[in-house]
């Protein structure tokens, strides 16, 4: 498969707020770094999964990408060899033809005074696609590859008339309308109820295997991932700490992280016992800023190295690779396990 | 023989609105034993929310109980004024919010509201409510100093701890906690969760767990409550409702929850539709609508909580036939069809 983006060492770093608000925070007036020198690419056709918790650079990668902020260092090139960060004015608006988003919230992301027709028409108004004898058709289209079908029936109501699940569809349908290459999708099914969570989550698998849609998949939840996703990436504070393939990822996750995450989710299933958290663990480890390896703070595994150099993704299996030292054999910093760190 | 320390009957609430009462609330009744945790699931607007500010009378303005009694220790709440209710609240039922950032107020240091809490319901002095304060930091495990911190200057782990606290401060017989980890991240909810778990079985306090999430309920809870569209639907020995269940809404939950624990390609199958609107719930059964096995009787009728065995209670008109409806609720064709003929 060949890569529809390719973003190489991207960064993005936010000025902390205003000095009212750092008097009261009392932080020290730093930037904050969301996104660290991260590379990766979005292949044709797949469904790729970017998983982190809150504040981990997920939502900020893909607003870099849809060119709402701007990226300070690095470079992210669309197939073509668009680089869109350098992209302005029509060209920006042409962009936004082959990419397209869909948010967390389809109460809020959807004018309530549309009707559903005239939301999925607006982007090819403000586009300027088609003319008006032909707009209906690719409406329809859009409406029915999104499921909200018979069209007919959907087509003159009003947002407040329709069901969550019917809401995020009919986003989902206004995305679709400009026939769009790639669909950023930022924890679409969060606020869903679980009945029909699964509908839309079977949506986006039919559009990518049906009509070859590209979808980068933003969550925080690694069951819906492993569900949805062809690959995945799991970031920790603004970098990379594990990708590849979904099943070997979440099913054998390798870094130290990963590997918490995954051990902490709930199993729906009674006669499961598994391992629980430490109720003790240190919190206050994880306000820390750190040298290194950002998760150090926290690592059960952690050694010396990890608090002076930072690790690199490396390939570990086929499909797997991890940033994590304790997989670099090589490594002549390498220390026994359990060493805390100090450098 | 009520060692029941919390027992609903026929609770209904409605809410006022300018389009005409909603019946967020028709008839549930559920209990809580001594020491029990109790789920009580469903999705947004099934009315697991308002089920649990009713018991606290803690309710919006256009709130009313319509219906029924709330019967602690043999007590019904239901009556009580303002002024007693106060007396109950936190001392007997106290609550683990659901957002631990707006339940703290943020211009107050976290150890006086702590603090206050404890003096505003025992007679006791600064000194003790300070020690009482440190003491239960010293449960949650957050250093004492902290107490001293402004709510901004806690982790979002830190700041749902330090309301655990809160809540335990008085030492109620009951913990009545709606969601308290959905703003948490899954490692930190995990923490929060074995500590309220280990506090729990300390203390013996019963807890009334509201959640959508199925994983919490299979790891936490001792009885299950499935609640649907205002009502309860099902109720069960944990065990029994995630190995048999008998109503068809909650055979499409397990159906629908994603897992990291079952196969990648097995497909989730969605359940069809939307709850009904409950300022005009339709005659029958709520669920008929999205019920693949729904037959005439169930738009006609509304099925009674009947009991299928023992302690597992089942609102479906076709419960006694839940053998064949679970195996036919595994098939993804069966969701694709409105009905099932029997």
């Amino acid at each position: 498969m060949t890569a529809l983006v390719t973003l190489e060492g991207v960064s993005k770093s936010f000025a902390a707020k205003g000095q009212l608000a750092s008097l009261f925070a009392g932080d020290t007036g730093r930037d904050v770094l969301a996104v660290d020198g991260v590379s990766f690419e979005i292949k044709e056709g797949e469904i790729l999964g970017l998983i982190g918790e809150s504040g981990s650079g997920k939502t900020t990668i893909a607003r870099l990408l849809l060119r709402l902020e701007q990226h300070d260092a690095g470079s992210i090139r669309f197939a073509d060899g668009r680089d869109v960060g350098a992209l302005r004015g029509r060209a920006l608006r042409d962009y936004y033809r082959d990419v397209q988003m869909i948010f967390q919230d389809p109460y809020g992301s959807i004018n309530p005074r549309f009707t559903v027709f005239d939301t999925v028409a607006e982007p090819l108004k403000t586009q300027g696609l088609g003319t008006a004898a032909e707009r209906p058709d690719r409406v329809a289209r859009a409406l029915a590859r999104a499921g909200l079908k018979p069209v007919e029936a959907y087509a003159a109501k009003y947002p407040h008339e329709l069901s969550g699940g019917e809401r995020q569809r009919l986003s989902i349908a206004r995305a679709l309308v400009l026939e769009p290459r790639l669909l950023v999708a930022d924890e679409p099914v969060s606020m869903l109820d679980v009945s029909i969570r699964a509908s839309i989550l079977n949506l986006l698998k039919e559009l990518a295997a049906d009509y070859g849609l590209t979808i980068l998949y933003i969550s925080h939840d690694l069951s819906t991932t492993r569900y949805l996703c062809d690959r995945i990436i799991i970031m920790y504070r603004g970098r990379f700490v594990e990708s590849g393939a979904a099943g070997q990822v979440i099913d054998e996750p390798a870094h130290p992280y990963a590997q918490a995450l995954k051990a902490a989710i709930p199993i729906p299933d009674p006669t499961v016992r598994r391992a629980h958290a430490d109720p003790d663990a240190d919190e206050e480890a994880a306000l820390e800023t750190v040298t290194g390896c950002r998760y150090r703070p926290l690592c059960p595994k952690a050694m010396a190295c990890c608090g002076t150099s930072v690790p690199d993704l490396r390939a570990i299996a086929p499909d797997q690779e991890v940033a994590c030292f304790l997989y670099e054999g090589l490594s002549p910093h390498a220390t026994a396990e359990g060493d805390t760190g100090q450098p | 023989m009520t060692e029941d320390l919390l027992q609903v009957e026929d609770l209904s609430v409605s809410y006022g609105t300018a389009e005409g009462p909603v019946k967020a609330l028709d008839r549930i009744s559920f209990a809580v034993a001594a020491g029990e945790t109790l789920g009580l699931v469903g999705e947004s607007g099934c009315g697991k929310t308002t089920a649990g500010r009713a018991l606290i009378k803690v309710m919006p303005a256009n709130a009313r109980i319509t219906g029924g009694t709330i019967r602690y220790r043999g007590r019904d709440l239901v009556p009580l004024s303002h002024e007693e209710m106060r007396a109950i609240r936190w001392r007997e039922i106290a609550v683990v919010p659901q957002s631990a950032m707006n339940a703290l107020n943020p211009v107050f240091r976290v150890g006086r509201q702590i603090e206050e809490v404890i003096r505003e319901h025992e007679a006791v002095g600064k000194a003790k409510a300070r020690a009482r304060a440190e003491e239960l930091f010293n449960l949650v495990k957050i250093d004492t100093a902290r107490l001293d911190h402004f709510p901004h200057q806690f982790s979002g782990g830190m700041r749902q701890r330090a309301l655990v606290a809160m809540a335990l401060a008085l030492r109620p017989r009951l913990l009545l906690a709606d969601e308290p980890t959905t703003a948490l991240d899954v490692v930190t909810q995990d923490r929060i969760f074995s500590r309220i778990r280990a506090l729990q079985r300390e203390s013996g306090a019963s807890m009334l767990l509201i959640t959508h999430d199925m994983g919490l309920v299979a790891e936490n809870c001792d009885r299950v409550a499935v609640m649907y569209a205002g009502r309860i639907v099902e109720t069960a020995p944990t065990g029994v409702l995630f190995a048999e269940p008998a109503h068809p809404y909650t055979l499409g939950l397990k159906n629908a929850f994603p897992s990291t624990t079952r196969p990648k390609d097995q497909t989730l199958i969605a359940i069809a539709g939307a709850p009904p609107v409950l300022r005009d719930p339709p005659a029958g059964c709520r669920f008929a609508a999205r019920c693949p096995f729904a037959l005439e009787i169930c738009r006609r009728e509304d099925p009674p909580l009947v009991e299928v065995a023992g302690g597992h209670l089942a609102a479906c008109h076709r419960s006694d036939e839940a053998p064949m409806l679970r195996a036919k609720a595994a098939d993804s064709a069966t969701w694709t069809r409105t009905a099932v003929p029997a």
